[in-house]
């Protein structure tokens, strides 16, 4: 899945950069308030890390523009301990959640997890498809007490599959939520990584729709 | 709390009570004594009159005798005992006047007949016609009014004490004073209580004022309030807003300062945990170098909040330097990161000893430069330029740099305040640490558009020739 992480500080904007890579996320780093909201506006991000104070447009300022252009990313604010007011104006200009500096990394990713979860109105990390079980937090699959080995590469896409559940995505789709912009990308390893989890999960875990793309069922 | 050492002026309402009081007392004095003075003249004018009657009806009294006088009949002997000008009904019809009345009645300078009740005057009293005051032996006043029949050489005289006069003045005095008394305690009642009914507005806004809390900067002239209330309501409903401009930017001063401090943090936080997470010894390697300029970073920020209160807790700096020293001991430090960057460096001007100690000129110069360098572009030159300008030594690092909006060069001055495009690891305190140093050494930086036509900032300070 892609985040888009939007930090002035380089030191904290490559760390956090390297840390969300680490939880299994594609992300991209915005360095200013305009740049960050220009790439929220194409609404391809499963969730957004915004900082408050930021060069050219502040936090508040970005949220406001997305939300008013109809943008329903959610987003994680990082401030400062601040003013209760602070985060009502946040809340109520629609951030979805506050870390505040310095945060727990586990705690952060537990947030990105949940506001995305929100967002795809699932209820809990583990999630069950068919005998499948999928743990979002520790990144495993089990039929059973079996637990299935999953590459990383699997693990995105299923990911991604999980939060579209019950819609057709486009390989375009899937390639753009697994891939950093800046890495070039093999034009079949979505049918590959596809083929592999239908190996492991069975045939008719993802369904396939010619002009559709594919589909885990609700 | 209520200071009770402070002097305190007595209570409006008293105040105004007093006056109102000293007025009305004063009114009414006035009033009553024009009264009274006009009461005695109308009295005065009234019982004139009066004896001016009573001379005439004495006179009718005793017309037939006075007739007869006229023809030579009468004997020029008159006694008093023969009453031959007067009856004895007419006489005793006066004489049932009351002892304040008199009458007497000469002939030829020789009192013929008089009443029982007149006073015991001397001789004859007031011989000329008209109105006179004569005193008896009692020292009573009497007013007399003499009435001369030339013809028969009589003088009638009608008298009466004065006192009378007095009495009856006093007792319409008294009458009027009455009143007045009654009137006066229920008025003054009436101006008290309408007083501290004008003075009610004034116990509300007090008491709305002095039951708020400190957050609470609600205006208040969204009550209503009488008109005289109106500069006082608008006075304090300023000053409330005011206060709330200033909480406020303390507030994003707070939120700032507070943001900027815990970035670094965030930042070591996050690279710290990251260290437990990473797999290879590669990237070990690479976090931990991030790691250490992550806690130098941290590092140099407390020590420029330890720079800025020191300067903040310091007198102003005592001590000479010669600015082309100090220019170029702050660009030689420079000159390494400056090479890095492509930027070269100049120093203009010659030797001028100013009143400033060398180490607050070192910090106004290089968080100067360090801020110029920040925004120079690769092949520019940062100048600093010596000039002298009587009484003044001009000293000033110029860049070929973005410059800035004229709107912004007092801004970035503040704390923790950064330009839109700073250099993203500064904490935004550079600047306010070289002004903070300038104000020590009797200075003020101002940035400007360069002075030489070219693009770029130009912060310069003035500082007196020593």
């Amino acid at each position: 899945m892609r985040l888009l992480l939007i930090e002035d500080d380089p030191m904290l904007g490559a760390g956090l950069k390297r840390a969300l890579q680490q939880g299994g996320y594609t992300v991209d780093l915005a360095t200013t308030g305009t740049e960050g909201a220009a790439g929220l506006r194409t609404g391809s991000y499963a969730a957004a890390i915004l900082d408050l104070i930021l060069p050219e447009m502040d936090g508040i300022e970005v949220i406001r523009d997305i939300r008013a252009a109809g943008i329903d990313t959610p987003v994680i604010m990082l401030t400062a301990q601040g003013h209760p007011d602070q985060r009502v104006e946040g809340l109520d200009a629609g951030v979805d959640d506050y870390m505040a500096k310095p945060f727990d990394l586990n705690e952060l990713l537990a947030r990105v997890r949940a506001v995305i979860r929100r967002k795809s109105g699932l209820l809990g990390d583990r999630v069950i498809i068919g005998d499948i079980e999928f743990d979002q937090a520790f990144r495993t699959a089990k039929r059973g007490n079996i637990s299935i080995p999953l590459t990383a590469k699997e693990l995105k896409v299923l990911q991604f599959f999980i939060h579209a559940r019950g819609r057709f995505v486009s390989k375009g789709e899937v390639e753009s939520a697994i891939y950093d912009n800046n890495i070039t990308i093999d034009s079949n390893t979505v049918e590959v990584t596809v083929y592999a989890l239908r190996k492991k999960f069975g045939s008719d875990f993802i369904l396939t729709g010619r002009g559709l793309g594919y589909m885990i069922p609700k | 709390m209520t200071d009770t050492s402070r002097l305190w002026s007595s209570p409006l309402n008293v105040r105004l009570f007093w006056r109102v009081l000293a007025l009305i007392v004063s009114i009414t004095l006035s009033v009553g004594a024009m009264a009274y003075w006009t009461a005695r003249e109308q009295v005065d004018s009234v019982y004139d009159i009066q004896l001016i009657t009573g001379a005439n009806v004495l006179r009718a009294l005793m017309g037939d005798e006075l007739a007869a006088i006229e023809q030579g009949q009468v004997n020029e002997t008159l006694s008093i005992d023969d009453k031959p000008l007067l009856s004895a009904e007419d006489r005793l019809g006066f004489d049932a006047y009351a002892d304040w009345r008199m009458f007497r009645i000469w002939k030829q300078g020789r009192l013929v007949v008089a009443s029982d009740t007149g006073p015991r005057l001397g001789a004859q009293a007031c011989p000329v016609q008209g109105y006179c005051d004569a005193k008896d032996r009692n020292s009573d006043i009497w007013r007399i009014y003499s009435l001369n029949l030339k013809e028969a050489h009589i003088t009638v005289q009608v008298g009466e004490r004065q006192s009378i006069r007095a009495d009856l003045v006093r007792k319409v005095a008294m009458r009027l004073a009455g009143a007045t008394i009654w009137v006066l305690p229920a008025g003054f009642l009436l101006i008290w209580l309408s007083l501290n009914d004008g003075l009610r507005s004034l116990g509300r806004l007090i008491r709305q004022i002095s039951k708020r809390g400190a957050q609470d900067l609600r205006r208040i002239s969204t009550d209503i309030w009488p008109a005289d209330l109106a500069p006082l309501v608008m006075a304090i409903d300023g000053l409330l807003s005011r206060v709330e401009t200033a909480k406020q930017q303390e507030r994003t001063f707070i939120e700032r300062a507070a943001h900027q401090l815990r970035t670094p943090l965030a930042a070591l936080k996050v690279q710290a945990q990251m260290l437990g997470l990473v797999k290879t010894n590669a990237e070990r390697q690479e976090l931990m170098i991030s790691l250490l300029q992550s806690v130098d970073r941290t590092v140099n920020l407390s020590e420029q909040l330890l720079t800025l209160a020191r300067l903040e807790a310091s007198a102003s700096s005592t001590g000479l330097s010669d600015l082309y020293v100090e220019g170029r001991h702050a660009l030689a430090l420079l000159a390494p990161l400056a090479t890095q960057k492509g930027v070269s460096l100049a120093l203009d001007g010659e030797a001028e000893t100013v009143a400033a100690d060398s180490a607050s000129i070192q910090l106004v110069l290089s968080n100067l430069l360090s801020n110029a360098l920040t925004f120079a572009p690769p092949g520019s030159e940062i100048r600093v330029v010596i000039e002298r300008d009587e009484p003044w030594i001009l000293l000033s690092v110029n860049d070929e740099g973005p410059g800035l909006n004229p709107e912004d060069r007092e801004r970035v001055f503040e704390r923790f305040q950064r330009g839109a495009s700073s250099a993203p690891t500064g904490a935004g305190l550079g600047l306010a640490i070289a002004q903070q140093a300038a104000r020590t050494i009797g200075g003020h930086i101002s940035l400007d558009a360069r002075s030489d036509g070219r693009a770029g900032l130009s912060a310069s300070i003035r500082l007196i020739s020593a």
